[in-house]
């Protein structure tokens, strides 16, 4: 099989984060449940990872680093977490569900209200459109970094310099981008960042986290125990317990530290340079067939490793299927939990093909999954 | 003898002073808290000290702004057989 669907998932992992997951299977106990060495194994996996992430995302308090399940998890705790009733909020029409269902819900339950960016017909946004959409209750700003369905990035800095100068919050939703595209929390005034472990990240699926930039108090999404302070009736309130509620996921996060090192010891910009090769590969071969539609920004040299196409008015199902069937070609098909960008792209009834590269992905499989491209417009 | 643990809020405090403390040089063993000690607000580790090594992690603690719960004094109900720093 010729896997393309490394923004849903990295499907393969460095050796270094499958043998850290393997021994942690048969080594951890529960973190903070206790000091013996087991326990305490754990606890120093988990606050060592702690650290690797505050230093990857340039965050200045380790103890601001929540880890959790995914960035939809983090990304909940975080709007739950900061907004309060009556107030207002923007985002763009880039954003996956995993934003805007939280904002829904606040809309809907709290009170909160929305602005919600345009996007033009390539998928970008207009910067200059943000500034206006702020309003004495303006709270916050909440984005992705990247889009999931074109790969089109949004330059955070500059919002983050916007947010700063209304003293908003700024969250970022960094699922498509963390370990691929280099985030330096402090120099893009982001107050919460919201990461997968399982993408980018090349670590295992039920990891992520939610970094805290400088002192904002975000209210606990879930309670329940955490091996401390046992006799409060209430949630701790000191980070990170006071949003860790349950037994974290010590086997995923000991993978994760190690996908970070792999990070490390790699390099994102390399990383990050092969995967954009690995796309312009792809797009290269296929730009020029005919009837055939690219979405997104291309001449952006900064974007995530995506090719997002429809073949024709072929149904975007039908075309990953015949990928799959006759080519082992393995890509998303369908609506990408992006609704309002399918709407601004005019992919809502067709869905889209979505081809995303990933770092252990080759030149020779782009240019095979190219060449299928071809082929299936050719016998239309 | 009297044995002195360092108590704390969380894992995160605790863990982070056992480095100080251990790059300072200052012997300290991870303990489970006492529960006699413990009251409302610590987590179920500590750091055991020796009497002639408190001041000088106090220092530690100064030095850095390490957070934590607090200091508490406990009669040694067991033979020193235990004592190992790590």
């Amino acid at each position: 099989m010729i896997y393309l669907d490394n923004a849903a998932t990295s499907l393969r992992k460095p050796d270094s984060v499958v043998k850290a997951v393997t021994e942690a299977l048969t080594s951890l106990g529960n973190a903070s449940r206790g000091a013996h060495d087991s326990c305490m194994n754990t606890n120093r996996v988990i606050y060592n990872a702690r650290g690797k992430t505050a230093a990857l995302f340039n965050c200045s308090k380790e103890n601001q680093v929540i880890f959790t399940n995914n960035s939809t998890e983090a990304l909940n705790i975080a709007i739950s977490g900061t907004l309060d009733p009556g107030d207002h909020v923007i985002t763009t029409e880039l954003e996956h569900n995993s934003v805007l269902r939280p904002l829904y819900r606040a809309e809907k339950e709290r009170g909160v209200t929305l602005s919600i960016l345009r996007s033009d017909k390539k998928g970008c946004i207009d910067y200059t459109d943000l500034e206006k959409e702020i309003r004495p209750e303006t709270k916050a700003i909440v984005c992705t970094h990247a889009s999931n369905l074109t790969g089109n990035v949004i330059d955070i800095k500059r919002i983050g310099e916007i947010a700063s100068r209304h003293n908003l919050l700024f969250i970022v939703d960094a699922s498509q981008t963390a370990g691929s595209i280099p985030i330096n929390m402090r120099e893009s005034g982001i107050s919460l960042l919201c990461f997968t472990g399982h993408k980018s990240m090349l670590g295992p699926q039920g990891t992520g986290g939610l970094l805290i930039e400088g002192d904002i108090d975000v209210r606990p999404f879930k309670t329940g125990g955490t091996g401390v302070q046992s006799y409060r009736k209430e949630q701790p309130m000191e980070y990170p317990t006071r949003l860790e509620a349950g037994t974290l996921n010590g086997h995923g996060i000991a993978g994760l530290s190690a996908a970070i090192d792999f990070l490390n010891d790699t390099g994102i910009d390399k990383i990050h340079k092969h995967e954009i090769h690995l796309a312009d590969t792809f797009y290269d071969r296929i730009k020029e067939i005919p009837d055939l539609k690219i979405y997104g920004d291309m001449s952006d040299r900064v974007r995530c490793p995506i090719v997002t196409i429809n073949i024709g008015d072929m149904d975007s199902g039908i075309v990953a299927d015949e990928l799959s069937y006759n080519y082992g070609i393995a890509v998303r098909a369908g609506a990408h939990c992006a609704p309002l960008m399918h709407k601004a792209l005019g992919t809502d009834t067709q869905g889209a093909v979505r081809f995303s590269f990933g770092y252990f992905n080759t030149v020779e499989e782009c240019e095979k999954a190219a060449e299928a491209v071809k082929e299936i417009a050719e016998r239309r | 003898m009297k044995r002195y643990y360092i108590l704390f809020e969380n894992y995160d405090q605790g863990l982070k002073l056992h480095d100080l403390l251990d790059r300072a040089g200052v012997d300290n063993r991870i303990a489970p808290a006492p529960a006699s000690a413990r009251g409302e607000l610590c987590c179920g580790m500590s750091l055991l000290i020796i009497p002639e090594n408190l001041e000088r992690a106090k220092k530690v603690i100064s030095e850095n702004n390490a957070v934590y719960y607090k200091i508490a004094e406990i009669e040694n109900a067991l033979e020193a057989k235990r004592d190992r720093y790590c």
